[in-house]
């Protein structure tokens, strides 16, 4: 850039534009080549990343947690488990009391095909329990044993159900505050 | 936002929003968008291959596990190349470089380093003859821009190598647009004399 008597001017670069750039020093900049990391770099990245769980899991999450954590909705859901066993209780009782019927009723409304898959059942169920029995007669199990064990049963299955939850929850918990820590 | 099976034409924008939404997907775009131009930059500044790949992964890092805070309102890439060249600035404070070599690092005594610390340059389809010629004419203009000092350094890269205006990176050096300019154009004068040869 030169004034009327040919003198070299400073330029107020900060009046600058793109189209003043010095187009040779520009020409030699785009020649620099684009540079790649190695191979494998997304997937250190990602190792290292923590990708928050989905909006819709969180919501799901906390409020199984929240339900959870009531102790009325445990009472209401061990009411109704307890209501629906005693239910079925009922309805095992009347069907075996009331064989014939059950069994006259069942070829009325659903034909010769469930008929025979409900006898198949009913001896498959027969059999079992008549191995059952048969192992405790041979055993001497007292019928206060048998409840006793049964009580064990349920007892295990309810302890393990808690253990199950209590790990899940642990589990959400110690990833949260592992990445949060980093 | 439901997440669409091609998010590669998407703006950042959307991409950072889909990542929020816990998108692993969304995060590997971002990665795959940035890591070249995020690399270049942080390579040209500390000129060692593993240490700009440390740098660049630390950057990646502390941007996607921080995407929480980042306002849309900005540019994706002004936020990302901040961080790149803060951490290619601390880097360069803790330790005086030397200069640069296409090789490898000035450090690299073996030849296991120096094959570690050398540059992988993105393949643009050039004959062995070609690619031979703008890797000699690349290591010229590389030294050429090591040879500067590093806030100059910083805005010629972000100029010419990934196109921000003059705004934007005032914005990520945290500088007065004048001082980016006049660092521009001192750049700019002091590249003419180092490669003044070379054009001849």
């Amino acid at each position: 850039m030169t004034d009327n008597n040919g003198t070299q001017m400073t330029p107020n670069v900060t009046q600058l534009t793109p189209a003043e750039e010095d187009p040779i020093v520009d020409r030699w900049l785009a020649l620099l080549p684009e540079l790649s990391p190695g191979g494998g770099f997304e997937d250190a990245v990602m190792a290292r990343v923590w990708v928050p769980v989905p909006h819709w899991v969180r919501s799901v999450q906390s409020t199984t947690r929240a339900l959870l954590n009531r102790k009325r909705v445990w009472a209401w859901a061990g009411g109704l488990a307890a209501s629906s066993a005693a239910s079925m209780a009922v309805i095992v009782t009347l069907m075996v009391s009331h064989w014939v019927q059950v069994e006259t009723a069942w070829s009325l409304l659903a034909g010769s095909f469930l008929l025979e898959a409900w006898r198949l059942g009913v001896a498959l169920i027969g059999q079992t329990l008549a191995t059952a029995i048969a192992l405790r007669e041979a055993w001497g199990v007292t019928g206060t044993m048998t409840l006793f064990a049964g009580l064990a049963g349920a007892a295990v299955s309810a302890s393990s159900a808690w253990g199950l939850h209590r790990i899940l929850m642990g589990f959400n918990a110690e990833r949260i505050s592992f990445h949060a820590s980093r | 936002m439901r997440l669409p099976d091609e998010i590669s034409t998407a703006t950042d924008q959307e991409v950072v929003a889909w990542a929020r939404q816990g998108h692993e997907r969304a995060y590997r775009e971002l990665v795959r968008r940035y890591q070249r131009p995020v690399f270049s930059l942080i390579y040209r500044m500390v000129r060692d291959r593993e240490r700009a790949e440390d740098l660049a992964q630390e950057t990646f890092v502390k941007v996607l596990n921080a995407l929480d805070s980042y306002r849309p309102q900005y540019k994706f890439s002004s936020w990302i190349f901040k961080i790149a060249n803060n951490a290619a600035i601390d880097q360069l404070r803790r330790r005086e470089l030397d200069t640069l070599s296409l090789d490898g690092a000035p450090d690299a005594v073996t030849a296991e380093r120096q094959e570690g610390s050398s540059l992988q340059i993105a393949h643009r389809g050039e004959s062995p003859l070609q690619e031979l010629e703008a890797r000699e004419l690349g290591s010229q203009i590389e030294r050429a821009i090591s040879q500067l000092r590093p806030e100059y350094r910083s805005c010629i890269m972000l100029r010419h190598v990934e196109g921000c205006a003059y705004e934007e990176i005032a914005e990520i050096l945290d500088l007065p647009l004048g001082t980016v300019k006049t660092y521009i154009h001192r750049a700019r004068s002091e590249l003419r004399g180092l490669l003044e040869q070379v054009r001849e």
